[in-house]
Order: structure tokens, then C-alpha cells, then sequence
């Protein structure tokens, strides 16, 4: 079983090799080789998910390090899905590493076991942690978008052309890309946190834990939720909002990741 | 069979010479009518853009004659004296012709490397002789890759995404800024070539709206008018501002006319939509320091001419590799076309077996002296007669292997049936080459005593 996952690194290694090589070394027949070895991994990995989902009888979410190699699927099918959509072969510089990097860290993660007892409370646990690495894969996307808004601004306001052999996409792209993929993320933190905290009041008799973990997450809510608010009511964008949304959503992976400070 | 290109260029021409001999778009496909009315012309095609008149042909002859058939078509066209006419154009054939084609639609000729006009005019060129059904079997191959590989380079190399005047880094910078130019405003301060220059592109491009401003309103309502756009008011630039997205700025004004603080309103006015400030102007219009507020993008002159000169060692590395792309491509059209150029196959076969003919009438012309004149000219007759309707299902099958995915090879299998050899590499056949060595057939003569 751990060879399917194996192979899926594997290819999501090869994957983010192609992506880097057609942006540095302006291979551009390179591009597509990027989207392809992921889908393969993906498959690989799905694979994997299946088959300890059948050897459990379940969702295979026993551990964070579960939790994080479902969304890092969720993230690549999220890189996929936009590829596909908008050609932009640019966010697979951004997305891959990082899924690459949470892979990694996952392996150090010691073996939490996350509690679950009861079978409500499993549908409950399972439903939270559904809605939540969707959320995080569509705040992935609007990270990306805010990394490469950052990097086109840098360039712009550098009076620095870019000089890479992948097409960063404009400045209005990034916005709203980051933008709608932020219109979908928000909502489903929000019900990841209060799943969370249902679930918490009603197994663990305590309706809010303040532990480090959690505040995080709430902290990712909150900057996004002003973010939101901002670009709402002043039109609030741009550079600053690009450097919050980032903060937030690695405030959220940090969340995740089950980091305790 | 050959393929001439007869023409000339920005390079070759000034232009007041080069406007003397464009062909209007309206009578383009009478030309072409004409053109391929011509005797040895087969099938024609006219590319006239402001930059070049090109004339290119499928003939039947050698290129000679033809190449003066389509001087004088061009200055009958025209109305221009055929002798000056060689001052300027130039003539080319076949490989050179076809590898001159590629380069030009592919904008390797042109006069800004990468300008995408071209490819257009090259696809309406291609269109208009479609209309006139002046283009067949050996053009309408020719064009179509020609127009494929100039795409493949505009999107495999870098050559045109990189702007090499001030007024396309303007527009490619605005790309970059906001996604969808169209529905946009831009707003003109002051007057100048460049600034015209640069609208006029941007409106190409579909920009939604045009504003003028002067200190001269009369002057504002002039240029507005080449627009289609408005001409506001000079003192009430800054109201405009808030609903411009791209502000061209060229003014005489010996200080700067916006300032630092009036943006930081406006963008808080305009709830932080970008706004993009190109200040060609010399002394500056636009305080610098705007450029360092968030969703302001401020470019001046040398900021311009940083972007084209860095540009242009991009486009001029693109160009390398684009014109070694459309080198190979020539060469592989060009040996398309050879392979598959039946004339000489065609005539080789008949000398080869005339000349066999030839040879055993000559064998048996003792046993056939006994014939009268009247029965031997029948014999002479019979055998051309039955070497003709031998020949012409084999024939009529070379002529359809053009059609085939599998051509090269037929032609190629056909040969050695007949046993006539390949045209030297490297240089053209003249029309009628010399038929093939004797081959194992004449040797395997049964009747050979």
C-alpha cells in the first residue's frame, strides 16, 4: 500500500521537475509534461487512499498525516482542474512544491491519532474534515494566485520584465482568480470551524479549545474574513491584501499540519 | 514546374515607390483572375501589404520567361514602367522562394521582428485567391504551411511577445496589467506623435473608450475626433481620472500636472482599481514617486525604452531560433515539392521508351523492308500508339499518389519500376530531365539474341 503512495510522490516530484525545468530553462515543451505526471500521480495516490479507505472500512482519516495527504490530492486536483480551465502553467511552480513540502513534513508528523469513538461523531469528524481540506484546496488556488500576483507586481513596479519561459498571467487574472477561488474558500472554512466546534462541544464538553492549533485557524478565518470585507466595501486589493492572504492561508497549513507553538 | 516569387519590400523600395504599386483589397481578386490568365501561370497569388507587393506563382515553364510575365502583369497592374521595375524587385524560386514565404509570414522580414499584422494579410492574401480560385495543388499546400509555421513560431518562440517600440511596450504593458482591454478608457493628455502612436494601437487592440485633453480645446476635439473619442476639459482632468483606466501623458508642461497626493485620492476614489499612468512627456507630467502607491503603475520614458531595449535581445534570440525553425521547414516543403513534382517523372518514362522505341524499330527496321512507306509509318504509329495507352494507367496512378499520405513512396516505387533515377540533390531539374541508366529490364530482354 505504501508503494501507490510511493509511486504518487514519485510523480509529483517528476511533475514539479518539469514545471521548474520549462520555467527556468524556457523549455517550453516541457509545459505539459507538468499537469500529466501529476494526473498520474493523482491516480497513484487516490489509489492509495482507496485502498486503505477499504482495509478501514472508512475514510482513511485516522492522523493528521491522513488529513494532510488527502488534501495534498484535493490540491493537486485543484492545480488540475485550473490547468485545465486556464492553461496557466505557471501555478504548478507554485502549487506542486508546496504540496511536495506538506507531503514531507507529514511524514515527520508523530502519529496522532485523532479521537473518534462513536459513529455520529465519526460522520461529524468525517464531514468536518471533508469540508475543510476542500476549503483549504480552494484557498490553495487563491494562494497561488496571490504568489503570482506579487511576483507580476514585483516585476511591474520593478520596471523589471519578466524573464521566464512560463506566461505569468495579469495582474486583473491573479485578482480575480485569487478572488473566486476566495468566494468558495471563506465559506468553507467558516463551516469547518464551526463543525469543529459542534463537534468539540458536544464529545469533548468544552465548546472552544484554546490551544494553539485552533487559534490558528480561527486567526486564517479572520484575516479572511477582513479581506473580504475590506475588498467589499473600499475595494480593498492589491499588494497588502496579496501579502494577508498569504499569511492566512499559512497560518491555516500551519493549522493542519496540527502544529502545536 | 517551378514556383517564382517576383515582388519587392520596405528594404528594397522607399515608399513612395511601394504605395505606387500596392493592389487595393477591392480589385485584389480581379488581379488574381488576371494573373492566372497569363499563359504559363497555373496558379497565382498577390500579397500586398504597406510594406511589401509580392507576386508569387506556380508555373509550368522554366524561370525565365515567367519572372517576365510577372514584371509586366505588375506594371500593366499598376501603371509602372516595367524597366524601373528592376531597380526594385527582386526574384526568387522555388527553395528560395518558399523559404522567403515562411520568413515573411513568420514576421522574420517585417520591419518590427514579430509584429503580428503580417500573418493576417498573409491568411487574407490566402483567402482572397481562394475566392478567385487562383491557387491549386502546389500554392494551396504551400500557403496553408506557410501560415502554419509562422503560428508555431509566434507561439513556440518568444518573437512576439516581446515589444520593440515605445508604443507596443505601452500596450503589452497595459495587457499585463489588466486582462480584457476591451470596455477600458483611456485618457490622452497633451498631443505628440507617440502618444497618438500608442493610442492608436491600444485602440487596435479594442480599447472601449478614448478621452482628449489639451489646453487647446479646439486641438482636444481634433484629436478626439480621429478616435471616435470625446475631448474633456483640461482643468477637470483629475474628475476624468477616476474613470480612466490607462492615462497617456505628453504635455509641454514644465512641472509636473499630477501630483503625489492628487493619486493618493484617486485611488481611494476608485476603490482601488489599477490605474496605469504612461508619462512620455520630457520634463515629466507625473510626480515619480506615484508609481510606489499600491494598484498604481506609473511608466515614463526611459522606463519605455528599458522595457524595448531589453525586448529586443529577447526578440533577436527568439529570431535565431524562429529562423532556423523556418529554414527546416523550407527545406522539408521544398523536398515535399521535388518528391512529388511528376513532370520529370512523367516525361523521363516517355523518352525512356521512346527511346526504346527507337532502338528496336532501328533492330527490325531490315526485317520490316519489305513493308511499303504507308505500312511502315503504320508500324511507327502502332508502337508510339501502344507505349501511349501502356503508359496511361500507370501514369494516371503517379499523378493521384500526389493525393497520397504515402506519396514520396509511390513516386519513389514508380521510379525505380521505371527505373529513372532520382534528380541530383541540391540543384533544380530543368523540365525534362534525362531519362535513367539502362536498367535490369533491358538486360532481361527476352528477345535478345
Amino acid at each position: 500500500m505504501l508503494l501507490l503512495l510511493r509511486i504518487a510522490v514519485g510523480f509529483y516530484v517528476l511533475a514539479a521537475g518539469c514545471a521548474f525545468a520549462a520555467l527556468a530553462l524556457n523549455l517550453r515543451r516541457l509545459v505539459l509534461w507538468a499537469p500529466i505526471l501529476a494526473t498520474v500521480g493523482l491516480l497513484a495516490h487516490v489509489a492509495h487512499l482507496t485502498v486503505e479507505g477499504t482495509h478501514l472500512g472508512g475514510l482513511p482519516l485516522r492522523d493528521y498525516r491522513d488529513v494532510l495527504s488527502l488534501l495534498c490530492a484535493a490540491a493537486i486536483l485543484v492545480y488540475l482542474v485550473s490547468f485545465a480551465r486556464m492553461r496557466l502553467e505557471v501555478l504548478g511552480v507554485i502549487i506542486l512544491p508546496v504540496v511536495l513540502i506538506l507531503i514531507f513534513i507529514s511524514n515527520l508528523l508523530p502519529n496522532d491519532v485523532l479521537p473518534v469513538s462513536r459513529d455520529l461523531e465519526k460522520v461529524l469528524m468525517n464531514f468536518h474534515i471533508f469540508v475543510a481540506v476542500l476549503g483549504a484546496a480552494a484557498l490553495f488556488l487563491t494562494f497561488a494566485a496571490s504568489v503570482l500576483y506579487l511576483v507580476q507586481e514585483y516585476h511591474l513596479k520593478e520596471k523589471r520584465p519578466a524573464r521566464f519561459g512560463l506566461k505569468l498571467p495579469s495582474l486583473e487574472r491573479c485578482d480575480s482568480m485569487g478572488n473566486l477561488s476566495l468566494m468558495w474558500g471563506f465559506p468553507l472554512l467558516t463551516l469547518t470551524i464551526v463543525t469543529g466546534g459542534i463537534w468539540s462541544a458536544n464529545f469533548r464538553s468544552r465548546y472552544w479549545l484554546w490551544e494553539g492549533k485552533e487559534t490558528f485557524a480561527l486567526l486564517a478565518w479572520m484575516i479572511l474574513g477582513i479581506i473580504i470585507t475590506a475588498r467589499l466595501l473600499r475595494g480593498y486589493r492589491g499588494r497588502k491584501a496579496a501579502y494577508l492572504t498569504i499569511i492566512a492561508f499559512t497560518a491555516l497549513i500551519l493549522r493542519m499540519i496540527g502544529v502545536v507553538l | 514546374m517551378s514556383i517564382i516569387l517576383f515582388g519587392l519590400n520596405h528594404r528594397t523600395a522607399p515608399l513612395e515607390v511601394r504605395e505606387r504599386l500596392t493592389f487595393p483589397a477591392a480589385t485584389l481578386e480581379e488581379s488574381l483572375v488576371r494573373l492566372t490568365g497569363l499563359e504559363p501561370v497555373r496558379e497565382g497569388l498577390i500579397l500586398s501589404t504597406c510594406n511589401r507587393t509580392e507576386l508569387l506563382a506556380h508555373t509550368r515553364n522554366g524561370f525565365g520567361d515567367t519572372a517576365e510575365v510577372m514584371r509586366s502583369f505588375l506594371a500593366s497592374e499598376r501603371g509602372f514602367p516595367p524597366e524601373d521595375l528592376d531597380r526594385y524587385c527582386y526574384r526568387m524560386t522555388d527553395r528560395e522562394a518558399i523559404h522567403h514565404l515562411f520568413r515573411v509570414a513568420a514576421s522574420l522580414d517585417s520591419m518590427v521582428l514579430g509584429e503580428a499584422q503580417i500573418l493576417g494579410q498573409v491568411k487574407d492574401a490566402y483567402q482572397a485567391a481562394l475566392k478567385a480560385k487562383s491557387i491549386g495543388t502546389v500554392l494551396d499546400p504551400l500557403l496553408r504551411k506557410a501560415l502554419g509555421v509562422a503560428k508555431k513560431i509566434r507561439t513556440e518562440t518568444g518573437i512576439a511577445r516581446h515589444p520593440v517600440s515605445i508604443s507596443y511596450a505601452a500596450v503589452t504593458l497595459a495587457r499585463t496589467i489588466f486582462e480584457d482591454l476591451s470596455g477600458r478608457k483611456i485618457l490622452l493628455i497633451g498631443a505628440g506623435k507617440m502618444s497618438e502612436l500608442a493610442s492608436r494601437h491600444l485602440v487596435e487592440r479594442g480599447i472601449g473608450s478614448v478621452l482628449v485633453a489639451n489646453r487647446s480645446l479646439p486641438r482636444a476635439v481634433e484629436l478626439a475626433q480621429k478616435f471616435g473619442g470625446e475631448a474633456v476639459q483640461f482643468d477637470r482632468i483629475l474628475e476624468h481620472l477616476e474613470q480612466v483606466d490607462i492615462v497617456i501623458s505628453s504635455t509641454a508642461a514644465p512641472y509636473p500636472i499630477i501630483k503625489y497626493e492628487d493619486v493618493v485620492r484617486l485611488i481611494r476614489a476608485r476603490r482601488n482599481r489599477p490605474i496605469f499612468f504612461i508619462d512620455i512627456a520630457v520634463p515629466r507630467d507625473i510626480e515619480p514617486r506615484v508609481n510606489t502607491i499600491d494598484n498604481v503603475f506609473l511608466y515614463d520614458l526611459d522606463d519605455l525604452m528599458g522595457v524595448v531595449a531589453s525586448s529586443r535581445a529577447e526578440r533577436e534570440g527568439a529570431a535565431r531560433v524562429a529562423e532556423e525553425i523556418v529554414r527546416k521547414e523550407a527545406e522539408a516543403f521544398h523536398a515535399l515539392v521535388r518528391a512529388l513534382d511528376l513532370s520529370p517523372v512523367i516525361v523521363g518514362v516517355r523518352q525512356r521508351l521512346d527511346t526504346i522505341r527507337a532502338g528496336e524499330m532501328e533492330r527490325f527496321r531490315s526485317r520490316l523492308s519489305g513493308l511499303t512507306d504507308e505500312q511502315q509509318r503504320a508500324v511507327e504509329e502502332m508502337t508510339g500508339s501502344l507505349l501511349n495507352k501502356i503508359l496511361h494507367h500507370p501514369i494516371r496512378a503517379l499523378k493521384e499518389s500526389v493525393h497520397h499520405k504515402d506519396g514520396t513512396d509511390r513516386v519513389r516505387f514508380f521510379r525505380e519500376v521505371f527505373g529513372i533515377h532520382e534528380p541530383p540533390a541540391g540543384g533544380d531539374e530543368p523540365a525534362g530531365s534525362a531519362p535513367g541508366t539502362p536498367g535490369r529490364g533491358e538486360n532481361d530482354d527476352p528477345d535478345r539474341s
